[in-house]
């Protein structure tokens, strides 16, 4: 296996009851790749997100996060999981950026930012405090550090968030659709700032719904709808494509 | 269904009951009177609440007439008396749990307490006399009917109630106090119409509120005081009907009596 | 002024009121804790006798659960309990089950998104717990555990039926010696003051924790 590529799921598969999410998906990421997906909504988008966090559980399928292995199918094809002293190795080298922030309210922003390097890696508090006020100088945020997620905008909020995930230095970041919470206004600089990681070769997987963006940043679209992989390609490919649905898809976004 | 499974579990905790009552009263032989001497304690529930035979005096000491006689019999015993304050509602579950060695607190000897628990002979006689206030037109039982009676709950006031049926008919409402005190309050308030209550309970209470009160010439009962013990524990009641009796014999009884209520009125030995 | 004449014993009262108070909060609050998080099990064989536990000791008087555990051990393991310990059983029980339901409230108000950040970021489903989740259910259920702990230090005059001469008890002592009801409204003074003291020591709390908002 190529030493650069830092996901790969094949073949995974995801039942809500009756209802399948997901049928038989493949993705592969590499190294410094931006890789953005989108698709109607209830097509799976989040759903594979949530799967590669372990936040839900795979019927089938395997997953590979940095070269350590997730899940994989047994002969039955039914995902086993890695030992749960791994899960967390694991956990730790990617991040997930919500679409509801879901920062901890009762932390100062800085303690939000600091509260996993010193309590799940065991960094000092000090070098913890230092990358956190670096990371928010970084997003533009540097004096808010002392304040309350409350007394931040949705913005500034999401932001905030992107530098909790950031301080655990993963080697993939995800994003659940990061701006569908914010009012338009606010959008511009949540993007400012993933464009701002894709200028340094942070490998980011986005689930998004803002098409211009998604054509300006991505190195690879992938366009998904009722659970599987309708296409995958360049911006160029997919924003011209003769694909029905992708075609039908995307003029619904360019109303 | 639902009925069935009621029935079950009605059944079921029946059945329980019944075995956990053998076993406790299978198990001990009569050890009650060497119980207590090990002990070097006889513990005596009381209701504390119970003036003149048991209550709290202004230092919050239990004092009382029974209290005074239980304590001498404890002596000439050679061992402590413990007071243990019980909510009277409770004296038969204390006895059989064994938290407590005997009821000792103007414990009326009725029919019932008879089948319930050991009793030694009688030490007082008491009546159960009705209290009106002193302006009330009632005279007689007979005036009582249709008004509201007050008495203690669970209480041998209850009891005399309950053997008299054709007078408890011709009451309008009978109210169940928590203890006597509340009832004389709920007759001075005229939330009830009389109190069927102790004669001697009665009497100190008589004493201090004074001429607020009338008691009406008939009474209910004719009753006595006696001592209550666990079915099983003969030992321990003649033990302690021994020592009644010999106190009686050497004059300590009726002097106890005479401090309390100015004469003897006690009546074992006589 | 027999309310004077009788302080000293209201007061002996009001300690055992206040002790039965306390010690039943130290052992009802952390077993309502574990109890709520057993409630939530998706297993069945745990999560049925918790609901019958719940069940049993909402749908029952606190009084009527006093006298069984005074009188019932006793009868059937043939030793006494002792009163104290028996109203502490009976009350931490009983609290532990309010408790237990008004933290379960608390817990599932608390979004999903709080558990999921706490995973994302590493965090052990225990300190997901500790750090993340409880400080905010604390101050959510702040509230009514208030009311939980004024109705507590009303419910100590229970204590009584199985021989425990607390506030309520003390005052009719002496209401039937003194054939007065002046020591009742004494008591009741004192349970008032209490409960305005639990009142503020919550409001404290909750002034503590307002420094942010969900």
């Amino acid at each position: 296996m190529p030493s650069d590529i830092v996901l790969s799921v094949e073949n995974l598969a995801k039942k809500f009851g009756t209802l399948e999410v997901l049928k038989s998906i493949h993705l592969t990421v590499r190294r410094g790749e931006v890789v953005v997906i989108i698709g109607p909504s209830g097509s799976g988008k989040s759903t594979l997100l949530r799967l590669i966090n372990q936040l839900e559980q795979a019927d089938s399928g395997n997953i590979t996060v940095g070269g350590q292995v997730l899940c994989k199918n047994d002969p039955q094809g039914r995902s086993v999981y890695a030992a749960k002293a791994d899960l967390k190795a694991i956990q730790l080298k990617i991040g997930l950026v919500f679409q509801s922030f879901n920062l901890f309210p009762h932390f100062t922003i800085e303690r939000n930012i600091t509260e996993a390097p010193v309590h799940v890696l065991g960094q000092p508090a000090a070098q913890a405090k230092t990358k956190a006020s670096a990371l928010l100088h970084k997003l533009g945020l540097a004096e808010k550090a002392p304040n309350y997620p409350f007394q931040l905008s949705g913005g500034q909020q999401q932001r905030a968030a992107i530098a909790r995930a950031l301080a655990l230095e993963p080697e993939v970041l995800f994003f659940d659709e990061p701006t569908s919470a914010l009012d338009p206004e606010l959008t511009g600089e949540v993007l400012k700032v993933i464009r701002q990681l894709a200028a340094e070769h942070m490998t980011m997987v986005v689930v998004t719904h803002e098409m211009a963006f998604a054509r300006e940043l991505a190195d690879r679209i992938i366009f998904m709808d009722q659970g599987v992989i309708i296409e995958e390609g360049t911006p160029e490919q997919v924003f011209n494509s003769t694909h029905e649905r992708t075609r039908q898809f995307l003029r619904h976004y360019s109303e | 269904m639902n009925k069935r499974i009621f029935l079950t579990l009605i059944s079921l905790i029946l059945v329980l009951a019944v075995l956990t009552t053998g076993c406790a009263k299978a198990a001990s032989g009569d050890q009650s009177l060497k119980k207590v001497q090990d002990a070097k304690t006889l513990v005596l529930g009381l209701d504390d609440a119970f003036p003149p035979m048991g209550y709290r005096n202004e230092s919050n000491d239990i004092v009382g007439f029974d209290v005074d006689v239980a304590k001498e019999v404890a002596k000439r015993m050679g061992v402590e008396l413990k007071l243990q304050p019980i909510d009277w509602s409770q004296k038969f579950n204390e006895l059989n749990a064994g938290t407590i060695d005997c009821i000792w607190n103007g414990y009326t000897i009725t029919e019932e307490r008879l089948q319930e628990t050991n009793v030694t002979s009688a030490y007082m006689k008491n009546r159960q006399i009705v209290i009106v206030l002193a302006d009330s037109p009632v005279q007689s039982l007979a005036d009582l009917a249709g008004k509201k009676l007050a008495l203690q709950a669970e209480s041998s006031a209850a009891e005399a109630l309950e053997s008299k049926p054709d007078f408890k008919a011709s009451l309008g409402e009978v109210i169940e106090l928590k203890d006597n005190v509340t009832a004389l309050l709920d007759l001075k308030a005229s939330g009830s119409d009389a109190l069927l209550v102790d004669e001697i309970v009665a009497g100190y209470y008589i004493a201090r509120e004074g001429k607020q009160y009338r008691i009406l010439d008939e009474a209910l009962a004719e009753e006595e005081y006696g001592v209550g013990f666990r079915k099983a524990d003969q030992a321990l009641r003649d033990e302690v009907q021994k020592q009644l009796e010999a106190m009686a014999k050497d004059g300590t009884l009726a002097k106890i009596s005479t401090e309390w209520f100015s004469k003897d009125i006690t009546t074992i030995g006589k | 002024m027999v309310t004077f004449q009788i302080l000293p014993y209201l007061l002996e009262g009001t300690w055992r009121a206040l002790q039965i108070f306390i010690l039943t909060l130290v052992f009802s609050i952390p077993l309502g804790i574990v109890i709520a998080r057993l409630r939530q099990s998706t297993v069945r064989i745990i999560q049925l006798p918790v609901r019958f536990y719940l069940l049993i000791m909402r749908g029952t008087p606190l009084i009527l659960q006093l006298i069984f555990f005074m009188y019932f051990p006793p009868f059937v393991l043939g030793i006494p309990i002792g009163r104290f310990t028996a109203v502490i059983l009976a009350f931490s029980l009983n609290y532990a089950a309010y408790f237990a339901e008004i933290f379960r409230g608390g817990l599932e108000s608390i979004p999903r998104g709080q558990f999921e950040a706490g995973h994302v970021l590493g965090f052990s489903s225990g300190q997901t717990f500790t750090r993340i989740i409880l400080p905010q259910v604390i101050k959510r259920i702040l509230p009514p555990s208030a009311s939980e702990a004024m109705t507590l230090i009303k419910d100590t005059a229970l204590a009584q039926i199985i021989g425990v001469a607390e506030l309520f008890r003390a005052a009719q002592n002496s209401t039937s010696r003194l054939v007065s009801i002046e020591p009742i409204i004494a008591a009741g003074v004192i349970y008032l003051i209490l409960n305005s003291l639990v009142a503020l020591v919550f409001s404290r709390f909750e002034k503590k924790l307002s420094y942010y908002r969900h």
